[in-house]
Formats: structure tokens, sequence, C-alpha cells
């Protein structure tokens, strides 16, 4: 008891440094959403992300829960953090405060800080639900935002009749404006059901194909219990297990974790609250529990977006999904939900103290058969009409190390596989090493996993990364991963290798100002460029990237960022080199004396080309993430004010405009803007009762 | 006439190279540390970065000279003066490059306040003002500055400084185009005597450069300063002599193709905090 006083006593004194302002990302956070967007080279919908950090804030975990699935809901903690804290708990008793965090191991500062908005402390016999309680004492919450680009784009012109028909889907149907309305109940996370509503740019709204108003609307319900009946999911939900070969539908950080490469711990059935219109399932799931077991049972049936094409015999084929649920064009629109997928799967899973073990097995029909796809590089992913994949996961603790694996095979006998191992010698050394090999034939709609590859196929790849406190101040972390292709792949006529790595240093100079330095590595097999031979040989293009990134906070109210962010990019391997630039400074003001925050950033940045372009996290309105890249030549600006003028209200209005030097256009194709800018406007309201 | 023909194109590489910029008039503390002045903390700071005028709050009157390769056509001229105002430091400076066939001059008004303890901030308003001469004519516009410089922990500070983000145009018969800039970097004490400083910095127009010094106390009154920067790639050295209230410095910078450019000024403490 002496020693445990003596900890928090310790600890009081440099934990001042974790008091922060919820609406913001800690620095790791924002990190991960870059390199995400990075690697998935795509304007990621975030929503679902930040949704969760606000569910977590309105109902936050309870660090005296015992309960694994409680604390599971820390998506960023690896299953070993989750571990430690539960062993801490079963040996020391409840937490009395939480500056006792820092006495767990495997909890470093920058996790630690992570977590704190995130978690209380209470006694366990507040768990208990009634079901008055969680039908009249939930949180509502209504959100309505909207968002447009000021320029106009071509799209939306009013075409001449001759235009309209020679190119009629270069024209958008709808307005350029996005329109977004979401409601939520939840009463602290155990019972949950909500409402949204989502039309996309150059969509219609309340006529022609929308008669029915938003182009997408998503409903869910969501129990979550502790008796026999662990969870119900009915409407949109997600479900993940084992480390994803056989199901992870939503958001997978990969490479992007914060823990060094170690995926965040499979979360079971969750409701899919997001606006993102695919890679999510409809229908109902339902999760059993009796000891150390449980079971769950999944049915959807997701329409889709596609290409019909009617061959001679006048059966109709599918040439491709869509899925970016965009439905501006005729074309677009004629492909919306033009096939159906229905998924049927289950899994077991058996959690002992050190033993943890499960099987999943998956079940896809598609509605209509798919027409093959010219190119070798698709020649072993043809997509199935039917898929059925089953796989089996464990993991174990081995004193500091912590095995996973999951060997997962689809419905024509090819495997997938993966076995992690995280080993932490020392309290402020954590090791990695992550083996996975993907048939290059495998097959599953619903993999998502650890790769370099978007797609759990044609991989094979060891990777090893570490995380170490050199002393209070410096934390140094770094990763080498090494993947090889055996076939070919999209502009890669040939196997091929690669390899990656990254290193990077913090140091927290003081308890509000640290300095990060990030360089990375990154060599893929591509084609050449060169035209003048018969068949394309592989090169190896290669770029170096260095960021320079400082956090401080000079006065309590004043939250100041400056970055610099190089990419030399050798794109044959031997060409001349080209750059990529980007220098910026933030502010964000939150004045005591007033309900606003305003934030602003300038960036200058000069990219060669657009493979040199740089991501940056962009503050956003709440729910909203923006990790733009800057690329080309110019200048960036955006200035956000948020105005919580009643606790039940927020309101958000933010203007983001990018300056481009030397084009007289922005953009291609619909997207067209003529004058050298492109900017635009959002404004969001939250109320909450 | 050959002359003239030189100093066109001598100007025209120059102006495309690293061209005045607009840049306000550098003291030689800074060039002697291939600086651009951002964590400069005197006078000169109401051309670097005005934040530096609230560090040491002195009533200070400063004048300078430089010269570009050692040609007249290309010298630089500065003065400053700055001085202490209740809770704040105003200052007003004035740089003017160039001659009677092309020139550039910069004036502004400054404002510094220190806003925290290890925090400081300075705002510009700026008048710039282009001529060329044989009967072309001349441009001006008003633009705008601002920086910072935050203490990070005792030895080290963060500065930070945007010039014209608003890519004012200049408003005249004469074409000309005033860049965007921004300036980030890092200084080190690693004693009282010995200051390290890294900066980068960019220009809507340029590529970015690094810039790398150091300033060396060898006595107490002399100040040894040398610094590489890799845009456009020059190398200098200087030397400052601090008596008291009155300051000297010197420096010369190298340029790889173009050669010498010599650095001088003076500085004189009215009033010390």
């Amino acid at each position: 008891m002496l020693l445990r006083l003596a900890w928090v006593t310790w600890m009081m004194i440099p934990f001042s440094l974790f008091a922060q302002v919820p609406d913001t990302l800690t620095s790791d956070l924002r990190n991960q959403l870059e390199r995400l967007t990075e690697d998935t080279e795509t304007e990621y919908d975030f929503s679902e992300f930040a949704e969760e950090l606000e569910e977590l804030i309105h109902s936050p975990v309870n660090l005296n829960s015992r309960n694994p699935e409680e604390l599971r809901r820390l998506f960023f903690l690896n299953d070993k953090q989750i571990r430690n804290i539960l062993k801490y708990v079963a040996s020391y008793g409840d937490f009395q405060s939480i500056y006792e965090l820092k006495a767990v191991e495997g909890l470093d500062s920058a996790v630690i800080q992570q977590m704190l908005p995130y978690v209380v402390i209470q006694s366990v016999s507040s768990d208990a639900m009634s079901w008055k309680d969680a039908l009249t004492r939930g949180k509502h919450q209504l959100l309505v935002r909207h968002q447009r680009v000021i320029e106009q784009q071509e799209g939306y012109k009013t075409p001449s009749d001759s235009l309209l028909e020679a190119s009629p889907n270069s024209f958008y149907q709808g307005s350029p404006d996005r329109l977004l309305f979401k409601y939520g109940y939840d009463y602290r996370g155990r019972f949950r059901y909500g409402l949204l509503g989502e039309k996309d740019p150059g969509e219609e709204f309340f006529k022609g194909s929308q008669s029915r108003g938003f182009d997408f609307y998503s409903a869910h319900f969501f129990y979550s219990g502790k008796g026999l009946l662990r969870r119900l999911a009915i409407g949109d939900y997600h479900a993940s297990f084992g480390q994803g070969l056989v199901m992870w539908s939503g958001i997978m950080f990969g490479k992007a974790s914060l823990t060094g490469g170690n995926p965040s711990p499979a979360r079971g059935i969750r409701p899919s609250t997001s606006a993102n219109e695919f890679a999510f399932l409809r229908g109902a799931a339902i999760t059993l529990g009796k000891g150390n077991f449980e079971f769950t049972a999944l049915a959807g049936r997701n329409a889709l977006d596609g290409t019909i094409i009617t061959s001679d015999s006048l059966s109709e084929y599918i040439k491709g999904i869509q899925n970016t649920g965009l439905h501006r064009t005729p074309a677009e629109i004629a492909g919306k939900n033009s096939l159906h997928l229905t998924t049927v799967g289950g899994n077991l899973d058996y959690t002992g103290d050190i033993f943890k073990a499960g099987i999943t097995a998956v079940s896809v029909i598609f509605d209509k058969e798919f027409q093959p796809q010219p190119g070798l590089y698709r020649q072993f992913q043809q997509p199935q009409k039917q898929q059925f994949t089953s796989g089996i996961h464990f993991s174990l603790y081995l004193r500091d190390a912590l095995v996973k694996g999951e060997l997962a095979r689809d419905k024509q006998g090819h495997l997938a596989g993966i076995v992690s191992t995280t080993f932490q010698p020392d309290p402020r050394l954590s090791l990695w090493v992550i083996y996975r090999n993907y048939h290059k034939a495998f097959q599953n709609f619903f993999s998502n996993a650890f790769g370099e590859n978007s797609g759990v196929y044609n991989e094979e790849g060891l990777y090893l990364g570490f995380k170490a406190a050199l002393s209070k101040k410096v934390e140094m972390s770094g990763y080498a991963d090494y993947f090889r292709f055996p076939w070919f792949r999209y502009r890669v006529d040939g196997p091929s290798t690669g390899r990656e790595y990254q290193l990077r240093t913090d140091i927290r100079l003081t308890r509000s100002s640290l300095i990060y330095f990030r360089y990375r590595f990154k060599q893929k097999a591509l084609n050449t460029t060169d035209s003048t031979r018969p068949v394309n040989v592989l090169a190896l293009p290669y770029y170096h990237n260095f960021r320079l990134h400082a956090d401080y906070q000079p006065i309590a109210t004043l939250s100041l960022s400056s970055r610099v962010e190089v990419m030399f990019n050798h794109p044959e391997g031997t060409e001349k080199r080209r750059q990529g630039f980007l220098i910026y400074q933030e502010m964000a003001w939150n004045p005591s004396s007033f309900p606003i925050t305003l934030a602003t950033r300038y960036a200058l940045f000069e990219t060669d080309t657009y493979d040199e372009r740089i991501y940056a996290y962009e503050r956003d309105l709440r729910f909203s993430f923006s990790i733009p890249s800057y690329y080309y030549n110019g200048q960036r600006f955006y200035l956000m004010l948020k105005y919580s003028p009643k606790p039940w209200l927020d309101l958000w209005i933010r203007y983001a405009a990018t300056f481009y030097a030397d084009t007289e256009t922005v953009g291609s194709g619909p997207d067209t803007s003529a004058g050298n800018t492109r900017s635009d406007i959002r404004a969001q309201l939250l109320l909450k009762f | 006439m050959r002359k003239n023909i030189l100093l066109l194109i001598l100007t025209l590489f120059f102006l495309s190279s690293r061209g005045q910029s607009w840049l306000g008039f550098r003291s030689p503390a800074a060039a002697g540390m291939s600086s651009s002045g951002l964590m400069e903390q005197d006078v000169w700071s109401a051309f670097g970065n005005p934040a530096g005028l609230a560090t040491k709050s002195a009533t200070m009157a400063g004048a300078g000279v430089s010269n570009r390769f050692v040609m007249k056509e290309f010298s630089n001229k500065g003065l400053a003066f700055s001085a202490k105002i209740p809770g704040a430091v105003v200052a007003l400076a004035g740089a003017h490059y160039g001659d009677a066939s092309y020139s550039e001059q910069r004036y502004n008004i400054a404002l510094s306040k220190q806003l925290a303890g290890g925090f400081w901030s300075g705002i510009t308003l700026d008048y710039c003002h282009l001529s060329q001469g044989g009967g072309y004519g001349s441009a001006e516009a008003f633009t705008f500055s601002a920086g910072i410089l935050s203490q990070l922990s005792n030895e080290i500070m963060l500065g930070a400084y945007l010039f014209n983000p608003i890519k004012a145009k200049p408003k005249g018969p004469v074409q000309a185009e005033i860049p965007a800039l921004m300036r980030l970097g890092l200084s080190y004490d690693f004693s009282p005597e010995m200051k390290l400083l890294a900066e980068v910095e960019k220009a809507s127009n340029q590529k970015a450069g690094v810039n790398i010094g150091a300033q060396y106390r060898a006595f107490e009154k002399i100040y040894l300063r040398g610094g590489v920067n890799t845009y456009p790639g020059t190398w200098s050295f200087g030397v400052g002599l601090h008596l008291g209230k009155l300051q000297m410095d010197l420096a010369t910078e190298m340029h790889p193709t173009l050669g010498i450019c010599p650095h001088a000024a003076i500085s004189y403490v009215l009033k010390s905090n």
C-alpha cells in the first residue's frame, strides 16, 4: 500500500501534462490517420473512427471494470496492454486514481496521454444496467452538416443538349452540396440506436433518382450486455475477428498502428455509424457468451454498385464493383444497387487466462456472375460469385511475449496465414515480429489484414518493429518491413519485392512541448515508363521522406504546431530524383473566457509531380477528419471556428483554400474549375440532449 | 553598355536564384551564420521575425549596409529603430536595395509583444516599392508579416515567421511579384557562449533551403559566427564586437558562383529594458 501511495504521489507531478482538450487528437493518433491515408491513397471517411472517439468521450471506459470487452473499446491499445491493465486491477485492486496508470507495465506516456480523455475510474457496481435507465437516461445526439466547393466545377454547369448527348456522364445530376444528418442515442455504450442520411456532392436530393431524399441511409440498433446475450446488432454493423483474414469490416490500422504494427485487437460486432457506403454489413448479428466461450452468428444482405454488362445470351454480368458510394452521373446511378451480396458467418471464441483461440467462417454469395477481367495481374483474382472462407486463430501469453496467429482457407483451398509476436523484455522496450503469407489466389471479400497490399492476397512479408523509451524524455521507434509479391500486380509485370524502413525519435522537451523527427524509406517494384521496349521491365523506384514536427503550448489556451517535411523520390531508381516539400504553421486558440475555439493553418508546398505529394492531418469539424495531400506548387490555408454557446449545442464553420501557382484550372474531368484556387466551406451543428 | 548587359544578366540570375525577394535588410549577425534572421533578437528582427523585438524589449537604433558580389548596383542599405512602449515594443524599419536602374524598397512598422513567459509574437505592416529606371516606372503594394518565438525548453527556442501570405500583387506599370515566404527554425544554446541554429526557409517562387549556423562568444565582447545554407549554397562567416551599448557586426557570405557578399552594421542601445 505504501509503495502504491508513493507511486501515486510521484506520478502526480508530471501528470498535469496530460490535461488536454478531448477535441484534439494526440500527435500519435494524427500520425496514424496520416499514415492510413497514405497507405490507402484515398480520402478515407474517418467518421466512424471519429465517432468511436466521441462515444468514448461520452461513455468513457471504466478502468476498474475487469472486463476485457470494455477495455477493448480503447481500440488503440494492444492485447498486451489490455491484459496488463486487467492484471494490475487483479493484483492491486481497483484503480484509485488515473495517476496509477503509469505503474501499469507496457503503458508509456504517449499511450497514457491517448487514453486519458476516454477513461474513468468507477467502482464496479455502477456497471449494472436497468432497461428503464437504458431507455430513458441515455444521450441523444443530432448532427447536421453541410459542405461544398466554392468554385464552380465543370460537371455542375448546365450543358447544351448536344454536349449532354455526346458525354452524358461528364455532368452531375445534383448540386455540389454535401449534406449529412445523423441522429444517435447512446446509453453508456451499452444500448445504442441511430439513423443517418447522406447526400454526396453531385447527387440529387428529393428529385430525379433520389425521390426519397438522401442517396444513402443507414440505421443501427445495438445492445451490449454481460449475461448470455453479450451483443446484438441489427441494421448496419461491423464485425471483426481474429486478425482479419476471414472477417474484418471497418477500419484496420495495420502498419499505421501506434503500437508499431501490432494490429489492434478484433472487437467482434459493433454498430456501423459512419457514412461510408462500403465495407459494412446490413442485417443482424448476435453474440452469446457463457463462461470463457463466446459465439457469434451474423447475416447480412448488402446492395453494391457495379457496372452491368448484358452478354449475347442476355444474361447479366458484373464488370467490377464500385466502392465510392457516389451516384452523380447517369452511369453511376444506373450501377447503383446493381448487385447484392448475401453474407452468413459465425465465430466461436474461447478466452482463457493465457490462451485464446477461435474459429471463424464466412460465406459470401453475389447474385450475379462476374465478367472475367483482362490483365495478367488479375489472373488469380477474378471475383468469384460464391466465396466461403474459414479460419482458426489463437493468441498465447508466454512470459513477456504475446504470440498471435491466424490461418484461413478460401473455397478453392488457397491459404492465408499471419503470425505475430510482441515481446517486452523490459517495460521500456517492445519488439514486434510479424510474418504474413497470403496465397496469390486467396480470395475473400471481407478480409482486411496487416500487409502492404490493399487486399489480402499475393504477398509474403516479414515486419520487425521496436519501440524504446531511452529516457524519460526520449523515445525511439522504428520498423523494417520486407515484402515479396509472388505474382504480377497492377503496373508490375512480374513477381516483385519491396522494403520499407522507418525510424522516429520523439523528444519531450517539457510538459507542453514535443519535437519528433521521422525518417522513412520505401522501395517497391513498378514497371518502367520506357515505352520503347516490347515488354515491360521492372524498375525499383524508392523514396526517402524526412519530417520534423513540433507541438507546443506556450500558453494554456494556445496550441501550436510546426512542420517541415521533404520527400526525395527516385521514380525509376536511377533517374534524376524528384522532390516534394511542405512547411506549415498551425495555431489553435481556445480562450478560457469565451466558448470558442479558433484554429488556423498556413502551409507552403512544392512538389515536382503528384507522386511526391505529402499528406498532413488538418483540424476539422468534429466527426470529420481532413487529411488532404499537398501537391504541385502553392499555398494552403484554413480557418475554423467552433462555438459552443450552450453545453448542448456546438456549431462549427470552416473555410479552407488551396492556391496553386502557374495553373489556370484546378482538378480534372467534371471536377475541373477555372482559376488557380480550390476552396470549400463546411458548417456543422451538433445538438446533445 | 556592356556593363549594363552584364548587370542585367547578373540581376536576372541573382533574382532567379535568390533575389532580394523583399527580405528587407538582413543583419551581419544573421548573415554571418547564413541565417535569415528568424531567431535574431534585436532591432533587425523587424525584418527577420518581429517577435524578436520584444525578447529584449530595448529601445535601439541600427544602420547597416550589405553588398552583393562587391557591386555597388547590388547594395542593400537598412535602417531600423525600435522603442519600448507599455506592454510592447514598436519598430520602424526600412531597407533599400539596388540603384537608380532597379531598386526595391521595403518599409515597415512592427509591433511585438510578449504573450507569456518564453513566448513572444510580432506583426509588421509592410510597404513594398519597386522602381525601374529608364522610364519604366514603379509598382507598390502593402502587405504584412507575422512571427513567433517560443522557448520550448531552457536550451531550445523555436521560431516561425510568415511574410506576405496574401501574395500581394504590386500595382503599377512595372511587372513584379512579391512571393509568400515562410520560415521555421530552432536554436539550441549549448552554453551561454555557444549557440547553434537551424532554419528552413521557403518562398513561394523558390526552392526550399536549409540554413545552419553557429555563434561562439570567444571573448567577453567578441562573437565569432559561421554557417552554410543549402540553397543557393552559400557559406559564411562573421564577427561581432559588442561594447556595452554599442554593437558592431561584420560578415561575409560566399556565393558558389557569384562570389563575395560583405555585410556591415552598427547598432546602439538607447535604453535597455
